[in-house]
């Protein structure tokens, strides 16, 4: 009898088990499915990748890789849309798109950890509402922004530059800097500084010798989702720049669908964009939640 | 050698009020003990003297010069958390080594004055430790005292500094405190909630309760005569009996009753509040009940409740009537419930509060 | 001594605010002041193209605008796009979560994989779905003919589909997290003393389950509402609103109006009022939150 229940209790179990992986797997494919399309797609020569019905199994290429640099000029204009200075390539593109996220990044993380940890630290007046302001531009649509600041670069001298690309970068990020860096802070104990500050730390030392340490990963982190944020970003590098600028994203949504362009081009390319993300992904994990509202919800174990 | 004066002071968080003016002289090298239960204000008391935390009112002075403008960082004082506030980015070496950095001592005189530190508080063998969040809590709590201890401050103030070890150490620590006090001869305020703590180690003990001092003195007059009926209580082991009655002039002098006994009390001329008729409450503590001693006028019998042997002392809980007490005797006793005894509850050692303040009347 | 403790409590009062500063004149610069001059410029008639300066013409815009059929077409669209999209991640995200409530090997890598989509590039996200969804050589095309049995035109027979669907994928993993964290937020005695008391599944989701999650859902559902309200660069990328206008979501024509048409003052009105719904929205939610 003992035996009986026990045997069915075993079966159900196995049952479960069965039934959790399938479930696994099958979400696994659907999310993972339109990356691994695409990072397949990248390793087709245009023949390969036009093919009906679609091709599973292949001689991967790596030509178009190759050719994203070398000097397919041509091609890579009329794919993209997108004229280009003497004889470039796609890696333009990318070099814009890197000076643009490193530089915004650098200034937002030093600014946003400075006020973070004062309005963690010190509470000075307005801290609640300066904070709420702060959370709300993430509500903001950044349409509605565009629209003036599209005229006040064009009148400033802003328009297709680095600068202004980087300064329009930076603020946005800011909010998301501050946010997050605080609620880092804001686990770090009063009581190791204070006790930092009898042992005879002045407040600026306190700072950078005692708090910043305990935040180093945090700091990660908030950087890592700052990267993403900038790299990603594409209304703005739209409106804001033009050939000595351009970012990635916007080279990318240039490629119309016009008949015969090259997806596996196309794709290389795109693999080589969303790679940055599909790294950070893995080193991210823990702090997806947290990072995806601002460090409200602290998130999964 | 600092003498600290404290006038006035207050603090709030919010809407709560963590200290609501205190008063507090502490002699120049006098070790004095802040008592009181958690919450009561200690640690704030303790923050705003080093500094980390700013008063909302009052003033603090060393030395009769007030340090209210001198930053944490500035006023010289060392102080032991009750969290530890260890350093976790720092090895052992470098927690203790930390406060002397910062005041640019040389590297042999900071290695010097570490490793005796380390060796006193017998964590030599920590030194090299990496992460001092894998060490035990008592190790962390003398690394972290250590660190309070390395320097030569004007105040030492300490949170709470062994109330996480376990009994034994504790018994050494506090031993330790006293013969380091005598060789510092250093103003020193030890916050505890324990009062045989307090009174094992201070000369003179604060007892300090919802942000106010309630009484400031010697351990000896805490316990016999405590100012009101939260010090009475707060103080002693097994918590003095209290029970209420009333009080009437007869001539020979004071009678406390209850529906079912009646104490005379032995009037030393200090009851000058008291209003014949009114309602009281009287205090004796257990170790003053004497069980089956000779009989006076203040004998009673009692029925045993229940025994508790300790070894070296028996408590037993008593009913008399419509109320209970407890005694301490000397000694392994055996005692059943429903045994018959006789006690003495001295009426001179009994105290009578009033009932609405609490206030003890003498 | 009072000299140097004077520095120190200055140095104790103006450091925080020195902390603060840069961050709130970058915010001021370029926050608040376009705002500011959006919507002042929202009461203009004003063409870049045609040039000249701008008229005032009072609330003219916002008139316009809101007795349009046009515009009241894309409000609808865009509250479709919204509900399904957040209602099917809302699901999609449920199941996720209780399923990786379970504890089995490769949990964590199997939640790191579902919850790439969250971090990839929305422009990526849309040209990538334009391969996907082709007609002629697209995989979901192609998926979609084995099982009806016909070619379909997904991007021009069911555009709609195609968009939800794209939101779907990015951002249920979004969902899930919410719900993940809610589930392990329900402290494990609760969850033990249901099965001893034997409560049916329904009872435990209700007594034991849905209270815990259920500030963490409306969180989840603020936030994807919102997105999903702005959603831009993946729309725009796949189908740029078409065909026709069949997915020109507000945030869309707002760029046209803007952007391709230069008619500046009236989108600058349509953004302000896209802005007045979102302040609505998130208010409606933190209240309903709050009051459960």
């Amino acid at each position: 009898m003992a035996n009986l229940r026990n045997n069915r209790r075993g079966r159900r179990k196995i049952v479960k088990t069965t039934l959790i992986y399938l479930s696994t797997i099958i979400a696994v494919i659907f999310f993972i499915f339109p990356i691994y399309w695409l990072v397949a797609t990248s390793l087709k020569t245009r023949a390969q990748a036009f093919s009906t019905p679609p091709l599973f199994v292949w001689e991967p290429t790596f030509r178009n890789f190759i050719d994203i640099f070398l000097k397919r000029q041509t091609e890579i204009e009329a794919i993209t849309g997108q004229e280009l200075e003497l004889a470039t390539g796609a890696e333009i593109f990318f070099y814009n798109s890197f000076v643009v996220t490193f530089s915004s990044i650098a200034i937002a993380t030093v600014i946003g950890v400075l006020a973070a940890y004062s309005f963690s630290r010190y509470k000075p007046a307005g801290t609640s509402t300066l904070m709420f302001f702060i959370l709300s531009t993430r509500m903001l649509p950044a349409i509605v922004v565009a629209i003036p600041i599209y005229f006040f670069y064009r009148s400033l001298g802003l328009y297709n530059t680095y600068i202004g690309l980087i300064l329009l970068y930076t603020m946005f990020n800011l909010p998301f800097a501050v946010w997050m860096m605080k609620s880092f802070f804001d686990e770090v104990p009063r009581d190791i500084e204070q006790a930092a500050l009898v042992d005879g730390s002045n407040p600026v030392k306190v700072f950078y010798k005692i708090a910043l340490p305990q935040v180093l990963v945090g700091l990660g982190a908030t950087i890592g989702f700052l990267i993403i944020n900038v790299w990603n970003e594409f209304l703005f590098a739209l409106l804001l720049t033009e050939r000595a600028t351009r970012t990635v994203p916007v080279m990318i949504a240039g490629t119309r669908g016009e008949v015969g362009i090259n997806w596996g081009l196309i794709a290389a390319i795109e693999t080589l964009y969303i790679l940055p993300a599909l790294v950070l992904i893995f080193l991210l994990q823990r702090f997806l939640l947290r990072g995806m509202t601002f460090g409200t919800v602290r998130g999964v174990k | 050698m600092t003498r600290v004066e404290i006038r006035g002071l207050k603090k709030s968080f919010g809407p709560v009020q963590a200290l609501r003016g205190i008063n507090l002289e502490v002699e120049s090298g006098a070790l004095v003990a802040l008592l009181g239960p958690t919450g009561a204000g200690k640690t704030t008391l303790l923050k705003c003297i080093a500094g980390v935390e700013e008063p909302d009112a009052g003033d603090i002075l060393f030395d009769g010069q007030s340090v209210l403008g001198t930053p944490a960082w500035r006023r010289d004082v060392a102080m032991f958390f009750q969290t530890y506030a260890l350093y976790p980015h720092m090895s052992v070496y470098d927690n203790i080594a930390y406060p002397l950095r910062e005041r640019k001592w040389s590297r042999q005189e900071i290695d010097r004055s570490v490793k005796n530190v380390a060796e006193k508080l017998r964590i030599a063998h920590l030194l090299d430790r990496k992460d001092p969040s894998t060490l035990s809590g008592g190790e962390m709590q003398r690394v972290a005292l250590a660190r309070t201890l390395v320097r030569n401050p004007r105040i030492f103030l300490l949170d709470e500094p062994i109330s996480n070890l376990d009994a034994k150490l504790r018994e050494e620590m506090r031993t330790e405190f006293k013969r380091l006090h005598k060789e510092l001869k250093q103003t020193i305020i030890y916050a505890t909630p324990d009062f045989l703590e307090a009174f094992a180690i201070a000369e003179k003990v604060a007892v300090i309760k919802d942000g106010v001092i309630l009484q400031y003195d010697t351990p000896i007059n805490l316990l016999r005569r405590p100012k009101n009926r939260f010090v009475a209580t707060f103080i002693g082991s097994p918590t003095i009996n209290i029970m209420r009655g009333v009080v009437r002039r007869m001539a020979y002098g004071w009678e406390f009753s209850t529906s079912s006994l009646r104490i005379q009390l032995s009037d030393v001329g200090h009851y000058s509040k008291l209003l014949d008729g009114s309602e009281v409450e009287l205090a004796v503590r257990p170790r003053d009940i004497v069980l089956e001693g000779p009989k006076n006028r203040n004998t009673f019998k009692a029925k045993v409740v229940a025994a508790e042997r300790l070894g070296y002392e028996t408590i037993v809980t008593l009913s008399l009537g419509d109320v209970e007490l407890k005694a301490v005797t000397k000694g392994m006793r055996s005692y059943k419930y429903g045994d018959e005894v006789i006690i003495n509850i001295p009426g001179d050692r009994v105290i009578l509060f009033d009932v609405s303040s609490g206030e003890a009347m003498y | 001594m009072t000299s140097q403790a004077t520095t120190g409590s200055r140095l104790v009062r103006i450091f925080p605010i020195l902390l603060i500063l840069p961050a709130v004149a970058l915010v001021t610069f370029l926050v608040i002041f376009p705002l500011i001059w959006a919507l002042g410029l929202s009461f203009y008639s004003y063409n870049v193209i045609r040039g000249g300066a701008p008229i005032f013409i009072g609330v003219e815009n916002y008139y316009r605008l809101l007795n349009s059929l046009d515009v009241w077409r894309r409000f609808v669209l865009t509250g479709q796009f919204v509900f399904y999209a957040v209602s099917i991640e809302f699901l999609i995200g449920f199941g996720l979560a209780h399923l990786f409530y379970n504890q089995f090997r490769g949990r964590r890598l199997a939640i790191t994989l579902v919850t790439t989509p969250l971090l990839v590039a929305p422009v990526a996200v849309g040209i990538f779905h334009r391969y996907l969804f082709d007609a002629t050589f697209g995989i979901y095309s192609y998926i979609a003919q084995l099982i009806t049995g016909q070619p379909v035109k997904i991007l021009s027979q069911y555009p709609m589909f195609a968009i939800v669907f794209m939101d779907v994928w990015q951002w249920s993993p979004f969902m899930m997290l919410f719900i993940l964290a809610g589930l392990e937020a329900i402290p494990k005695h609760m969850l033990e003393s249901s099965e001893i008391d034997r409560l049916s599944m329904l009872a435990k989701f209700r007594y034991v389950i849905w209270p815990t999650i259920r500030p963490l859902v409306a969180l989840a559902l603020l936030f994807r509402t919102m997105d999903a309200f702005r959603t831009f660069d993946t729309i725009f990328t796949l189908t740029e609103g078409g065909p026709g206008t069949a997915t020109e979501v507000l945030s869309i024509q707002i760029y046209r109006i803007a952007f391709q048409f230069f008619r500046t003052g009236e989108a600058a009105a349509l953004a302000f009022i896209f802005l007045v719904i979102i302040v609505l929205l998130t208010n409606i939610y933190l209240r309903l939150a709050r009051r459960e």
